[in-house]
């Protein structure tokens, strides 16, 4: 949170977007976006509903197909890669509405998370994937305590208040034992005390080696969560930079905060 | 006990045929692959079987397991060119492979039959050898329906989208469960003509959906025991019913419709929810449960924060 410009623009970027274009027909959800992300930050994206954020997300998990541009891990392409590969590659995300599988307990949902494919191919590229049965409940384990679940291992997803089922949500994707962790809005619908919770953790994910971006169109959560912000408005990305810089930006102003801020803040 | 068996055994082997049909439809439906194109693999692999034995002097075991192969094998190119299809539109493709199938049951006259169909399908085939089947059947589906593998199926059934972000091969999944019904189908439709020595077109028509369906509403969606129950349930009714005629498909109607209504996961998952509850304490005042599993540490930022650290390196 302390980090300067420079040093994120000089450390080797884990995840890149090189011209990322989704168009519905002549609509552009996304168009022509390049992003570039560093290892041990953390990212945010906003922008007004009906941005592209969300679409974003979809095109780097490979759900959403994308109309032109690259993505790249590591320095590598991954833009053919079918989208159940992605978490081999060490790239887990949750989703903006609540889905867990009803009939599983959180235990079990969380397990899924952990529920790793051999990764053939890529199996060189990411050390420590071939996890052994211990490894994984250990990780199932790690994921719950540290969302603060273990008191509610056992229920079943239609028992928990809304706020536990988004934590749920989250313990899955890590659970998976990612390096990078794109959360699509994570907070929608919570008060301002589980808010705080999820900035907390996330940056206790952050500290522990998690890279994370944020799609969140609560601007004070990004402002206090993030190192780096990525401003989008009808597709477009508009700017970049620390937090603080982004907001005060005029045409981030303009497209988005001037209907926004004083309400949220 | 063996005289009941004795004067039942055809009703019996009904019901395991009845039992490997539900089986057909209920094991995509549990992928979320609406495929109904097990009863046409039962139309398929019957008469295939029936051909191989007749014409071809082969024993009940061989013939069976080729015509289970062959007719999978058909199922699997129908999935691979429906595959885009979902929901009641694949539905409707797989029905009308179903009717084709009846369709050239009734018009291959020459090897068919035509409307008499084949008779004398007379071999050694047997209830002993027809359990050892179902047993391994049954062993293989609770396998799919436990632990990881049953996780990813639910996951693929519930949220495709999930499931691909979870890292499973949601189209191989469904594939697999669309394949599988065919090869459930074929097996219930070679076991059909050994046991019966007879089939005719009747035998292969639209009935069997109806059937299959009724038995896995009734009896349960989500596991073999919900097929089995179904499969009991409506080869033994009906002779129980006989009693009172005409009314029977009264009474029959009804309990489909009250299934439905009242009980949407079939008689099995009533059965699993009492299981379930009686197993269960009561829920635990929120963060009383610490003998759960493992140590429920307070959730101090400080602990925590350290558990978070030392948990991702």
């Amino acid at each position: 949170m302390t980090t300067t410009p420079e040093a994120t623009a000089t450390a080797p970027p884990v995840l890149e977007l090189r011209g990322v274009s989704v168009h519905y027909g002549g609509v552009k959800a996304v168009d022509r976006v390049s992003m570039s992300m560093a290892e041990g930050k953390i990212y945010g994206v906003i922008g007004p509903n009906g941005s592209g954020k969300s679409t974003l997300i979809g095109a780097i998990t490979r759900l959403v197909p994308l109309t032109a541009g690259e993505l790249l891990l590591d320095a590598v392409p991954y833009s053919g890669a079918r989208a159940h590969r992605l978490v081999a590659l060490g790239v887990s995300r949750t989703f903006q509405t609540v889905r867990l599988i009803p009939n599983l307990t959180v235990y079990e949902n969380v397990e899924l998370g952990a529920d790793l494919r051999r990764p053939g191919q890529f199996a060189r590229r990411v050390p420590g994937l071939h996890p052994t049965r211990e490894e994984l409940a250990a990780a199932v384990d790690r994921a719950i305590t540290v969302t603060g679940l273990d008191s509610l291992r056992r229920r079943l997803p239609a028992e928990l208040s809304y706020g536990a089922q988004r934590r749920v949500e989250i313990a899955r994707a890590i659970a998976a034992r990612p390096r990078f962790l794109l959360l699509d809005e994570p907070t929608a619908g919570m008060n301002q005390i589980e808010r705080h919770e999820i900035a907390d953790l996330m940056h206790r994910l952050c500290s522990a080696g998690i890279s994370q971006l944020l799609v969140e169109h609560d601007v004070q959560m990004v402002v206090d969560t993030t190192d780096h912000v990525f401003a989008m408005t009808a597709g477009t990305l508009v700017t970049e930079g620390r937090p603080e810089d982004v907001i005060r930006d005029p045409r981030v102003q303009e497209a988005y905060l001037g209907r926004r801020w004083r309400h949220d803040a | 006990m063996t005289d009941f068996f004795a004067s039942n055994l055809t009703l019996i082997q009904a019901t395991f045929v009845g039992f490997a049909l539900a089986l057909s439809i209920q094991v995509p439906l549990r992928l979320g692959v609406f495929s109904l194109a097990g009863a046409g693999a039962f139309g398929l692999s019957a008469y295939a079987t029936a051909l191989l034995v007749l014409k071809a002097d082969m024993p009940a075991l061989p013939a069976l397991a080729v015509s289970v192969v062959g007719s999978t094998l058909v199922v699997l190119l129908l999935g691979l060119v429906v595959y885009r299809l979902s929901g009641i539109y694949l539905a409707m493709a797989t029905v009308a492979f179903d009717l084709i199938v009846g369709v050239v049951a009734l018009n291959g006259d020459p090897l068919t039959g035509g409307s008499t169909g084949l008779y004398g399908v007379l071999t050694d085939f047997d209830v002993v050898q027809m359990i050892v089947l179902l047993v391994v059947v049954v062993v293989v589906l609770a396998a799919t329906e436990r632990g990881r593998t049953g996780r990813r199926v639910d996951a693929v059934r519930e949220d495709p989208e999930l499931a691909a972000s979870l890292g499973v091969n949601v189209r191989r999944y469904r594939l697999s469960g669309f394949a599988a019904g065919g090869a459930l189908g074929a097996l219930a439709g070679g076991m059909a003509v050994l046991t019966r020595s007879a089939i005719s077109p009747p035998d292969v028509g639209f009935s069997l959906i109806v059937l299959a369906l009724t038995m896995i509403v009734v009896g349960g969606t989500r596991s073999w025991a919900g097929a089995l129950i179904g499969a009991v349930l409506f080869t033994w009714l009906p002779t129980l019913l006989t009693a009172i005629g005409e009314w029977q498909d009264l009474v029959y109607g009804v309990i489909v419709t009250l299934a439905a209504i009242f009980l949407p996961r079939g008689i099995h998952g009533v059965v699993l929810d009492a299981v379930r509850r009686s197993r269960r304490r009561p829920p635990d005042a929120d963060g009383a449960s610490a003998a759960d599993g493992g140590p429920d540490v307070p959730a101090t930022e400080a602990t925590e924060a350290d558990r978070a650290a030392e948990a991702f390196r």
